[in-house]
């Protein structure tokens, strides 16, 4: 008969001490109570509705058991007698002062505002920013439209129309072609792997899957960061696609870039670094992104700037590891020595400094070898910086400088270079490099840069 | 106040006085019949989904009626040892639904106490149905004896017919089992023998669109005879104006129109026949109040120099007024809230558009200045000796002034504001049970006028200041003059909220609407109700009066907007669109154009003079649907089965998720409407 089960009943006049109550009486209050909660809830839509409301709150409850004549007795407050009366107190948490008191003030809520616009001129609704867009509206309309649908019959099936999330299908063939080349990279075969890279690099018509290669190779690379060959040879497809001349890659670059950085500053890209050449990998990384700054420098010019940018962080953060650090030496190096002049050469002291030297001395076989690559990338740094210096400077040269090329560079100049670079490098250098044009070049542009 | 009582034509047994044996046993059935009609009252709400309100309402009491009878007849029986068949219930039949009448038709006629009986039950419950059934109860007022009823042709149908009726189940089982604990056997009886109730699940009623009545009643019987009730006459012209007051506003004119002439220098031309201000006076007074009521018929204050300027004012407006019709359509302002977290309970504007207020949950009602300037109000020290003319007034006020004014007294939510039309007042009415008067010079509150016994969701200023109208939770509306905090009239009669009020323009009637899903017009002065208008398949939350009288709107929870003509008191038209509840609706100054607006945060135009396209065009479309391919029509239904937007839909303005709350056309059609910004998240769940 009623929604609420008449042992609902029997635990509620329990709960207030009365026991065994009569089925037949616990069947009557429920039927009972079932209409005063009916007649209750008509009574506090009223006054949501007169509130403008589609929510019912508490408040319009307690409106309509006043408006019903009921007592709002709130349960929560507790009930105690003095002095023969009854009092009834709200139960409060004791509240320390002092915390209250040095809590910051809560934010002041925004007072209520109107604004003016036109909704409609001579009846036509201008497009006014406190207006909606025609497409809003009809947004608007169409979901209350296809609500109401759900809502009174259920059957939406063939109202709702199921956007492909492919926008143009690629043909059998070339999803065909897809699959073989993404196969064919990764294979042992070292003759179908190149054949694989060699179509990559030369085949004309590949364009429509070039987003899914560059997704694939973003994909490939995040999943297999310690897998030195799956990176190599995405790094060589994206070699393949970097160099083929029917396709237009500008548009996936922002994609493609990021995988490449990962091969090259990646702390650690290998299983197993003592043994595989993970360092190959890096320097490939390093001319690919070079490669990719020089081709496409040009027309974005803020592409360089941020893996600059990007490297020279890495590079300079001394908390990275060594590999990392490596990874960015070389990328810069790679991207040229104009870069590396600047950016790098006075930043060589400090680093030596503060994060070779450690590592060299460590007692730790692997950071050792790790260190002294990286002091040997900064030495091929310095050479190239100092091979261009000479080849700007050269023409100058040519002619007073020619019969001292041969000689050793000077006591002074060495200490000079040392002061610029710092003593693991300088002492480095100047091992390998005896030309003395070279290492004034060095200093010359050191006291430039200073 | 009740009305008075149409028809004079009961036998002569009425002129017998009503003292009545047989009916002394009758308090407790009285007292129960209350009981009764409240209880199933409430039912009726309950299935909101269920029954036309009033349908069942009305068949509801006379049930009751009927059980009155009943019980009349039990204690008769038991305690008079009359005849059982006693004519009493057989008199409740033509009072109530004669569903019953029939039954006792077999007792012996001649029973002398029948007439009394018969007439007294007459008495008491033929107000109930007047309005619904009064060619009915004229008929059947005339029965008072058995053999009567073998004759009459209306209790013949009665009899041999059942009554058809919908119900939801709850309501149904409500009364049957109050019958049944009662022990009101014959009452049972009747129910089963004459009434055909029909009982609906309230979804299934509502999406098959059930709520056409087609199947209640008697079929071939028209159920509804409100027709006959809403002949009463009306005089729906403005009203006539005092000729003193005329004479005055006539020199002004004439004084004003010299004295530019003579700026101008050109004196000689002036004559009164070329002064366009004073022919738009003449032909105003002479078209509008032609069937208006006379000066005097209702009291108003004698009139004072600043409503002669207010009317010239007026009379400007008259002439810079756009035309509007649905070649052209109004300008809308829309004032948009922000941060109310659904506080905001209602909005005004004045008139003029100088003034706009906002009724809050939180019991109190901000002004605002619609002219970007601040509100100053007048110091409290004011002493009128030193106040001679209006710049001695406003060197009084305060010096900075403020953005808003907040006003500070209800106890309750705020539901309604009315400025007067001077826009020096301002009227609001809460959950408190009180309307309260204040003034928007000083802002503070000038009267409280309390009377209702719930809450009040409803307020209205009269067209001319003075009156007011209120309209309750207690079922009733109430007018009001500022100066008395008693009620001048109490309009009762409808069976639930009345959750709107309107003054007609002429302020000699008021529009009311209510939960019970009628609307009412009510004479102010006999108090008496005058027209009934069904149709309309929700709540009515809002009603308008066209400003020449004729035309009313309402609209409400049923989205959709049905306009009446008061004279005839029929159905002009009913125009559908709105996607939510309806909040506001407004007649452009000119009464050609209605822009209403609500729930789904639109405001649409409607066209208030095309006649009947939409309804014509439905029915057309069904019939030539018959010979048009299957796919089609199934696509048309779709179509209709999402709101069909009526013909005369001039245009829609979504807003950005802000439901307008208000709709208010100034005299030159600008329209003001206003509305409550809400997250859409707030408002989707």
């Amino acid at each position: 008969m009623s929604v609420f089960p008449k042992e609902t009943i029997k635990n509620i006049g329990e709960s207030l001490g009365v026991t065994n109550l009569k089925d037949e009486v616990a069947t009557a209050l429920a039927q009972d109570v079932e209409y005063r909660v009916h007649e209750l809830i008509q009574e506090a839509a009223k006054f949501m509705r007169h509130s403008k409301r589609t929510k019912l709150s508490v408040d319009d409850v307690n409106a309509a058991l006043r408006v019903k004549n009921v007592e709002v007795k709130p349960p929560k407050f507790r009930k105690t007698t003095l002095n023969s009366n009854d009092i009834y107190f709200d139960e409060d948490d004791e509240i320390d002062f002092e915390s209250v008191l040095s809590k910051p003030l809560p934010k002041i809520p925004l007072d209520v505002t109107f604004t003016a616009h036109w909704l409609a001129i001579e009846g036509i609704q201008p497009a006014i920013p406190q207006n909606p867009t025609p497409s809003d509206a009809k947004a608007e309309l169409l979901s209350k439209r296809s609500k109401s649908h759900t809502s009174s019959n259920g059957i939406t099936t063939d109202q709702v129309n199921v956007k492909p999330l492919v926008k143009h299908v690629l043909s059998k063939e070339l999803q065909m072609y897809f699959e073989r080349i993404t196969e064919a990279v990764l294979s042992e075969d070292e003759r179908l792997q190149s054949q694989a890279f060699e179509s990559l690099r030369l085949d004309p018509g590949l364009h429509q899957l070039l987003p899914y290669f560059v997704q694939h190779i973003h994909k490939k690379v995040a999943q297999n960061h310690k897998n030195l060959d799956v990176l190599e040879a995405m790094l060589s497809m994206a070699h393949s696609l970097l160099n083929n001349k029917h396709l237009f890659v500008e548009p996936y670059l922002h994609q493609l870039i990021p995988p490449i950085i990962s091969c090259l500053v990646g702390r650690v890209i290998c299983e197993n670094p003592q043994q595989q050449d993970h360092w190959a990998t890096r320097n490939r990384a390093a001319s690919l992104i070079a490669t990719i700054c020089h081709q496409y420098g040009k027309a974005y010019h803020t592409l360089q700037p941020r893996i600059t940018k990007t490297l020279l962080r890495a590079f300079l953060d001394p908390a990275r590891p060594l590999t990392t650090q490596y990874g960015a030496i070389i990328g810069l190096d790679k991207i040229g020595p104009e870069v590396t002049r600047v950016l790098v050469a006075p930043n060589i002291k400090f680093y030596s400094e503060n994060c070779l030297k450690s590592a060299l001395e460590s007692p730790n076989a692997v950071r050792v070898q790790e260190a002294e690559r990286c002091k040997n990338a900064l030495v091929t740094v310095l050479d190239h910086i100092a091979e261009q210096n000479c080849l700007s400077l050269a023409p100058k040269k040519s002619e007073d400088d020619m019969d001292e090329d041969d000689l050793a560079p000077s006591e002074q100049d060495k200490t000079q270079l040392i002061e610029f670079v710092g003593e693991i490098i300088g002492k480095a250098y100047l091992e390998k490099e005896v030309r003395k044009d070279r290492v004034k070049s060095l200093i010359l542009s050191a006291n430039q840069e200073l | 106040m009740s009305t008075p009582p149409l028809q004079n034509n009961t036998p002569g047994s009425n002129t017998d006085p009503t003292t009545q044996p047989a009916t002394g046993a009758s308090p407790s059935p009285a007292d129960i019949d209350k009981m009764v009609a409240s209880y199933l009252q409430k039912k009726g709400y309950k299935a909101t989904e269920a029954i036309f309100i009033r349908e069942s309402k009305g068949d509801t009491v006379s049930l009751e009626d009927v059980g009155e009878g009943a019980k009349k007849k039990e204690n008769t029986t038991e305690k008079e040892a009359l005849p059982p068949n006693n004519k009493i219930t057989e008199a409740a039949a033509p009072a109530a639904e004669p569903e019953e009448k029939k039954k006792e038709s077999s007792s012996e006629p001649g029973d002398p106490d029948a007439y009394h009986v018969t007439k007294q039950f007459m008495d008491v419950y033929k107000l109930d149905h007047l309005e619904l059934h009064t060619p009915d109860i004229n008929t059947l007022q005339t029965v008072t004896e058995v053999h009567h009823i073998r004759e009459n042709e209306l209790a013949q149908m009665y009899r041999n017919n059942k009554y058809n009726l919908r119900m939801s189940s709850v309501p149904f089982e409500l009364i049957i089992n109050y019958l049944q604990d009662n022990k009101f056997m014959s009452l049972l009886r009747i129910v089963n023998q004459y009434l055909n109730i029909q009982v609906v699940h309230g979804k299934l009623l509502k999406s098959a669109g059930g709520l056409e009545m087609d199947d209640v009643g008697i079929t071939g019987h028209q159920t509804q005879q409100i027709e006959e009730f809403n002949k009463q006459a009306v005089q729906l012209g403005l009203i006539q104006l005092d000729q003193a007051f005329k004479d005055e506003v006539e020199q002004a004119i004439k004084e004003q129109e010299f004295s530019k002439k003579e700026g101008e220098g050109d004196p000689s031309t002036v004559t009164s026949e070329n002064l366009p201000l004073l022919e738009t006076f003449k032909k105003i007074v002479q078209e509008s109040t032609e069937d208006g009521p006379t000066f005097g018929d209702i009291p108003l204050p004698p009139y004072r120099g600043i409503d002669i300027s207010a009317e010239i004012e007026a009379l400007n407006n008259i002439n810079h007024r756009m035309t509007l019709n649905d070649g052209s359509l109004p300008s809308i302002c829309c004032y948009t809230f922000h941060n109310t977290h659904d506080s905001l309970n209602c909005v005004t504007t004045s008139k003029d558009a100088t003034l706009i207020a906002g009724g809050f949950a939180e019991s109190f009602i901000k002004i605002w200045s619609l002219k970007g300037e601040k509100l100053k109000s007048l110091r409290n020290t004011i002493n009128p000796a030193h106040v001679n003319d209006y710049n001695d007034l406003n060197r009084q006020r305060e010096r900075h002034g403020s953005e808003y004014k907040r006003l500070v007294g209800h106890s309750g939510p705020v539901y309604g504001l009315s400025f007067s039309h001077d826009n020096k007042y301002l009227v609001s009415c809460s959950e408190d049970k009180t309307a309260r008067l204040w003034s928007t010079q000083t802002f503070s509150n000038l009267v409280v006028y309390k009377g209702h016994n719930s809450p009040v969701w409803d307020v209205d200023f009269g067209p001319f200041g003075f009156y007011f109208a209120t309209a309750s939770h207690d079922r009733t509306a109430r007018i009001w003059s500022c100066d008395h905090i008693q009620p001048l009239r109490i309009f009762a009669g409808h069976l639930s909220d009345v959750d709107t009020v309107k003054f007609h323009p002429n302020s000699k009637y008021l529009v009311t609407g209510s939960s019970d899903r009628t609307s009412r017009l009510w004479d102010v002065q006999t108090g008496a109700c005058v027209r009934v208008f069904t149709g309309h398949t929700g709540s009515i939350k809002t009603v308008a009066v066209s400003p020449n009288g004729r035309i009313m709107a309402s609209a409400g929870e049923d989205k959709s907007i049905i306009l009446w003509d008061l004279g005839s008191g029929k159905r002009i038209k009913k125009m559908t669109g709105h996607t939510g509840f309806i909040y506001s609706l407004s007649f452009s100054a000119d009464n050609n154009v209605l822009v209403s607006g609500g729930a789904d945060s639109t405001v649409r135009v409607w066209d208030v003079n095309t006649n009947e396209t939409s309804a014509t065009s439905t029915t057309f479309m069904d019939t030539e649907d018959i010979n048009e391919p299957k796919r089609f029509r199934l696509e048309q239904d779709r179509k209709r089965k999402s709101v069909l937007e009526s013909r005369e839909q001039l245009a829609v303005f979504p807003t950005k998720q802000t439901p307008i709350y208000d709709i208010q056309f100034t005299d030159r059609n600008l329209c003001l409407v206003a509305g409550a910004f809400t997250s859409q998240k707030v408002n989707e769940h």
